[in-house]
């Protein structure tokens, strides 16, 4: 007999236990004494929850200005080795600014090798969504550019709007149930990369991105 | 040496290492302050979350083989290919005979508690394949030739002195005890590690059947480094970690995050549907799960046991364990250690070389108390002890002893008689028997209780 089925068949022995019942239905609103009250104040709230993280948080006013910010922070980096993953936001960006759209290259259309990849100082991706009560930011690899862009690079630059913002994670899977290609990988940031395992010291970067900067475009 | 022996040397030797037990405390410290404030801030009632995730669990256990069935299909359509290992052997074989295939010389490994019981990376060395601890506490007792501590903080047990000579001594580096610089070590180290690795060996949190998908929690970033550069990935997973739905990750996400370390939620909770796809830029070319029995299945059909295969491996129980704050990890000599260590090695392993772990306990139920999915588990260490018993695996002794005991209690006066007799001894006898100098015995009252509420019944 293969290993499959004599698993199985000794996990179908009939057994004389009560069965549970149904699954349980709930709301994280009903859960979570720190879910978001109104609307309002999903964006204060995240903005809070990313700070306390050590991650930040630029809201900006449309296009031009989130353009701008984008160029400001690259600047300080390194351009030269900065990796985006094409989008139409960010090529919206690109189109509003004349110096940004000079140097930002775009990942999708080449086969990078790992080596290579772990010499870019910044990647930067969309999101699927964020999340207001954890201050987290999800993405899949559509919106990520693939799985290694967002991880490898020291810098993770997340560039959304502000209609991507929710109140909690059911919302944030429930985005994800519904996304239609055939992604492989999503994964559900919360902050940047972190350890405690010396003597349960917060050490930021541990190995992946010791900064995490989320760009907010508003209406 | 049996494991018993080993057990009581060990046991010894660490409840007098004064230091060694203040560095626990302090952890453990940090650990509960944390833990009591997030279960406050996060949740509105963490008792009716404990109790929608024990539901959750309950069902799972209801539909196991279906469960797994349904991941099975939903994960294998994507390309990923499902492995049944009854045992660690298997389970070897599955990694020995991938490795071949795909040529691997090396191997980047992320923290993973199902690794450890295959002994994963013994397995490596033997047959010459490098194997590297990506975790940052795993790295550490990897260097140092050592085990795990805790199932959540492997390297619980050093101090940064004793981690920045380790880095010194093994990896070159500039002499320092500070926390931040010994993870920049660590961080500068491993880089080159995960780009040049063959395949990537993860564990997994979560089974979701009805998506076909793995989820790994973490705070480093090393697992997803694990999945994303090395061209094949192989996750190596309890058959017993299911969730019906993604949705339920809204609960077990924060749950397992605030029994675990105290966090909202972990930095990466990465779900993983399959080896690359069609149209995406990168990620693994092959993806293997092996889903590991060993033993579990066995435990299943002892439906008394069955409750066990809750467990989140969240490790809140070790914490809680004034046995485990006492001895200490190693002292267990098993990769899972603490109160579900001592329920299911004995299970796992045998009562013949095991049982003494569940005897090992107070049975305070401490471990029941924060237990996130609502596992019984000071009861089933009972459970051990009353099948230790059955299997003729407990000594003349202990069969003695309690059959004297049950005898005397079960009488009023045989209890009166035994008690002042009792007194007697404590009394007069025992300071001469047991001149300790780690205890000292605490003076007895001279009425006891029956006295005293006889007396108080006569007065009203």
């Amino acid at each position: 007999m293969s290993s499959r089925s004599d698993i199985l068949n000794r996990l179908r022995q009939p057994s004389n236990r009560k069965i549970a019942g149904q699954l349980p239905e709930w709301q994280d609103k009903d859960l979570f004494s720190d879910y978001p009250d109104s609307k309002d104040d999903l964006l204060n709230l995240f903005d809070t929850q990313l700070k306390k993280l050590s991650g930040s948080l630029y809201p900006v006013m449309g296009f031009e200005h989130a353009a701008k910010k984008l160029n400001d922070l690259l600047q300080e980096i390194d351009p030269k080795e900065c990796r985006a993953h094409e989008s139409p936001l960010i090529n919206e960006l690109k189109l509003h600014n004349q110096e940004i759209s000079k140097y930002l290259t775009y990942i999708d259309r080449e086969s990078i090798s790992s080596e290579d990849f772990a010499q870019f100082t910044v990647g930067i991706t969309g999101a699927d969504c964020l999340i207001s009560r954890t201050g987290s930011v999800l993405i899949h690899t559509t919106t990520a550019g693939g799985r290694r862009l967002s991880v490898l690079p020291p810098t993770h630059i997340v560039i959304a709007e502000e209609k991507q913002l929710f109140p909690s994670i059911e919302d944030a899977l429930q985005e994800l149930v519904q996304v239609k290609n055939n992604w492989s990988y999503a994964t559900l940031i919360t902050g940047p990369s972190r350890t405690s395992d010396i003597e349960k010291q917060l050490v930021l970067g541990a190995h992946g991105p010791k900064h995490l900067i989320v760009i907010l475009i508003k209406n | 040496m049996s494991e018993f022996t080993r057990f009581i040397n060990q046991s010894r030797l660490f409840s007098r290492d004064e230091e060694h037990r203040l560095k626990i405390l302090k952890a453990i410290s940090t650990y509960d302050d944390k833990v009591d404030q997030m279960k406050i801030s996060q949740f509105r009632d963490w008792q009716q979350a404990r109790g929608y995730a024990s539901k959750i669990k309950q069902y799972v256990l209801d539909h196991l083989p279906t469960l797994l069935e349904e991941f099975e299909e939903k994960i294998s359509a994507r390309g990923a290919e499902v492995l049944w290992a009854r045992d660690k052997k298997e389970a070897q074989k599955y990694f020995l005979d991938i490795a071949k295939r795909h040529q691997a010389k090396r191997v980047v490994k992320s923290k993973s508690m199902t690794t450890e019981e295959i002994e994963f990376n013994e397995l490596c060395e033997d047959n010459d394949i490098d194997v590297i601890e990506s975790d940052l506490g795993e790295l550490i007792v990897q260097l140092a030739g050592e085990k795990p501590y805790h199932i959540v903080t492997p390297a619980m047990h050093k101090s940064k002195a004793e981690i920045g000579h380790l880095f010194q001594e093994s990896l070159g580096a500039p002499e320092t005890d500070d926390a931040e610089e010994l993870t920049m070590i660590a961080r500068e180290h491993l880089r080159k590690t995960y780009v040049t690795s063959d395949i990537g060996v993860t564990g997994a949190n979560f089974i979701v059947a009805h998506e076909g998908a793995l989820v790994m929690t973490e705070n480093e970033g090393n697992g997803r480094l694990t999945m994303s550069c090395p061209p094949v990935h192989i996750a190596i997973v309890g058959i017993e970690k299911v969730l019906p739905r993604l949705s339920d990750l809204s609960l077990f996400l924060p749950l397992l995050a605030t029994s675990g370390t105290g966090q909202q939620v972990t930095g990466y909770n990465s779900i993983i549907k399959g080896p690359r796809q069609e149209g995406e830029l990168d990620g693994p070319e092959k993806m293997y799960i092996i889903l590991l029995d060993n033993g579990r299945s066995e435990l299943y059909t002892k439906h008394e046991f069955r409750d066990i295969l809750c467990c989140i491996r969240c490790g809140a129980c070790l914490n809680a364990c004034p046995v485990y704050r006492t001895i200490g990890g190693h002292t267990y000599h098993t990769p899972y250690q603490g109160p579900v260590g001592s329920v299911i090695t004995p299970q796992f392993r045998g009562m013949n070389h095991w049982s003494h772990l569940s005897f090992a306990s107070s049975l305070c139920a401490a471990c029941s108390s924060v237990c996130p999915v609502h596992i019984d588990i000071h009861q089933l260490l009972l459970e051990n002890r009353w099948e230790a018993h059955q299997e003729g695996k407990t000594g003349f002794s202990w069969n003695t002893g309690l059959k004297i005991w049950s005898w005397v209690m079960s009488s009023r006066g045989r209890l009166n008689t035994m008690s002042t007799l009792g007194h007697i001894v404590y009394r007069w006898f025992l300071p001469f028997l047991s001149r300790s100098k780690r205890k000292r015995i605490p003076k007895i009252p001279k009425r006891s209780f029956e006295k005293l509420w006889n007396d108080y019944e006569q007065q009203i």
